[in-house]
């Protein structure tokens, strides 16, 4: 217990190597790569650690005058998914979330529950952050940390199996399906906004085209000008001086260029140990006709979606000023709007005005999730030793911090602890025998088989 | 020789830095492609074209790309991955 005590007070710049060290011993990387892997990940948290400081620092006390100001209450800081997830694979159970995550896979696959073979690692981090949240709400039981994170893989292991075949209508992918966090519980959202927009007479036979859209508002998807113009409107808000309000622009367009560059160095540590996962995985099963699971990046490239995106970043923040109620600033996470859609999209079937007015609807309980959510995940943070100025501000994000799936599941864990994680377990095997029964159900002949998928797409 | 390869993913972060690293381990046993400059990307910064000599992208790129284009899922998903390479090489010769 001391021992284990002591490891953890390390922190997680020193304990992620040595978990990863050991991860990738187990899965027969050789020592020397393992080793390397496991400082690079410890390199890219420091490297996170550090451009968190500096948002916090600078757009924090920002923001804290902009409600001296102007009376606008944005003071909970979207710092978006890449601290996101530092702050969940720093997290004691979180680096558990890649072996939980890979036993869970292989055991719903074997139970005949799932067919989706998950080798994108990387984003376990998000079920690594509903384990993180909930073992916070259950004052520090790992045992309920780790359970979550059971729940939550087979959760995106159905949604994965659930939207393949929109996935296959849409992008054509036959074999790969998208067990994505981010993304996977907006494809809810978006089976029920179409029925609805498909009873509206009118609104269900509009469309347009997002070549125009996407020329008009292409401003918007360039993260670093997003950040100067937030900058200067968040320094202009709070009455700062002149040189105040420019000073805030480009630190604020510096942490959305340097953010992500910090968190390709945390990948870099982490391809490896993801490559070995995969073969690790596809031996396991051969011959066994499956989809592989793959992160929705190779989606967003879609016309639609992206048209969406560029539009969808100015409606999100204007409703976060609109909203009655919201304290989300959002901010990083404006560039990851095209994940949220990339299932939304394909439901849509392309369709442009329903993806932007679906997004935009959805954008509401993003906002409000994330202000709810962003006490806990300030706690997490702390917990994993980033620093910023204490009353400074709190932070959340809108992916993963603003989704539905996580605040359900972090009430079920605060107010009933097993009982009520056990419910929504038995929910999901529910809901998994369920897809597999009319969504999956075998048919023979048209599906390939994993490892062999893409030998005969290419 | 000295060519620019662009890799395209949703942010230029996760799928392309797994892509980046295998075209250039793949690139290394070639000493012409030594000079081959690789770079990183996201979908978003090619919407007004690009001064590539090839993209190579994880995901649709949009039609503002004039270059030769090469799907990389393959080299994700781990089969398949031969023939792309191979067809990166190509593009560079400018076949």
């Amino acid at each position: 217990m001391v021992v284990i005590h002591y490891i953890v007070s390390l922190g997680p710049s020193v304990v992620l190597p040595i978990i990863i060290f050991l991860l990738g011993l187990a899965l027969r990387l050789s020592p020397g790569q393992a080793f390397r892997a496991g400082v690079i990940i410890g390199v890219g948290f420091v490297g996170i650690n550090l451009v968190i400081g500096l948002l916090a620092g600078s757009v924090g006390p920002a923001a804290q005058d902009m409600v001296k100001a102007s009376g606008i209450h944005l003071t909970d800081l979207d710092v978006g998914w890449p601290s996101t997830a530092a702050i969940a694979y720093g997290a004691s159970v979180g680096a558990l979330a890649i072996p939980v995550g890979l036993l869970v896979d292989i055991a719903m696959i074997l139970a005949g529950l799932t067919m989706t073979l998950d080798i994108d690692l990387w984003n376990y981090w998000h079920i690594a952050f509903i384990g993180a949240i909930v073992t916070i709400v259950t004052g520090n039981n790992y045992g309920a940390g780790i359970f979550a994170e059971i729940i939550a893989m087979m959760v995106f292991l159905v949604l994965a199996d659930w939207s393949q075949p929109w996935v296959k209508q849409y992008y054509g992918y036959d074999n790969i399906s998208f067990p994505h966090g981010t993304s996977a519980p907006y494809f809810v959202i978006a089976l029920l906004l179409d029925k609805v927009f498909n009873a509206i007479p009118g609104f269900r036979d509009l469309d347009a085209s997002p070549e125009t859209l996407r020329k008009r508002f292409g401003i918007f998807g360039d993260t670093m000008i997003i950040g100067l113009i937030l900058g200067l409107l968040i320094g202009i808000l709070a009455h700062e001086s002149v040189q105040g309000i420019l000073t805030l622009g480009i630190t604020v367009a510096a942490i959305m260029v340097i953010l992500p560059r910090m968190v390709a160095i945390l990948m870099e540590g982490l391809i490896p140990i993801a490559e070995s996962a995969a073969k690790f995985l596809q031996s396991r099963f051969p011959g066994r006709t499956l989809y592989i699971g793959m992160d929705t990046a190779i989606l967003i490239g879609a016309p639609t979606t992206i048209a969406a995106s560029v539009v969808l970043v100015p409606i999100t923040l204007g409703l976060a000023f609109i909203l009655p109620g919201n304290h989300t600033l959002p901010f990083v996470d404006l560039a990851t709007i095209p994940f949220i859609l990339a299932l939304m999209t394909p439901v849509f079937r392309g369709n442009l005005v329903r993806t932007i007015v679906g997004g935009a609807i959805a954008m509401i309980p993003t906002l409000y999730v994330s202000t709810a959510l962003s006490p806990v995940m300030t706690i997490a943070a702390r917990q994993v030793g980033f620093k910023f100025p204490a009353h400074a501000a709190n932070i959340t994000s809108l992916v993963d911090g603003g989704d539905y799936f996580p605040l359900l599941m972090r009430e079920a864990a605060g107010y009933t602890g097993f009982i009520g994680l056990a419910i929504i377990f038995i929910g999901v095997i529910v809901m998994a025998w369920l897809v597999r029964r009319y969504v999956t159900r075998p048919r023979g002949g048209g599906e390939a088989v994993a490892g062999e998928a893409y030998a005969q797409s290419s | 020789m000295k060519k620019k390869i662009l890799v395209i993913c949703g942010t230029g972060i996760a799928t392309s830095t797994v892509v980046v690293s295998k075209i250039k381990d793949y690139l290394s046993k070639f000493p012409e492609f030594a000079g081959v400059q690789i770079t990183q990307g996201k979908v978003m910064d090619v919407l007004r074209g690009t001064d590539a000599d090839v993209v190579v992208a994880t995901t649709q790129v949009p039609d503002s790309v004039k270059v030769p284009v090469v799907n990389a899922v393959p080299l994700l998903t781990g089969v398949g991955a031969q023939q792309v390479l191979e067809q990166i090489k190509k593009a560079l010769v400018g076949e």
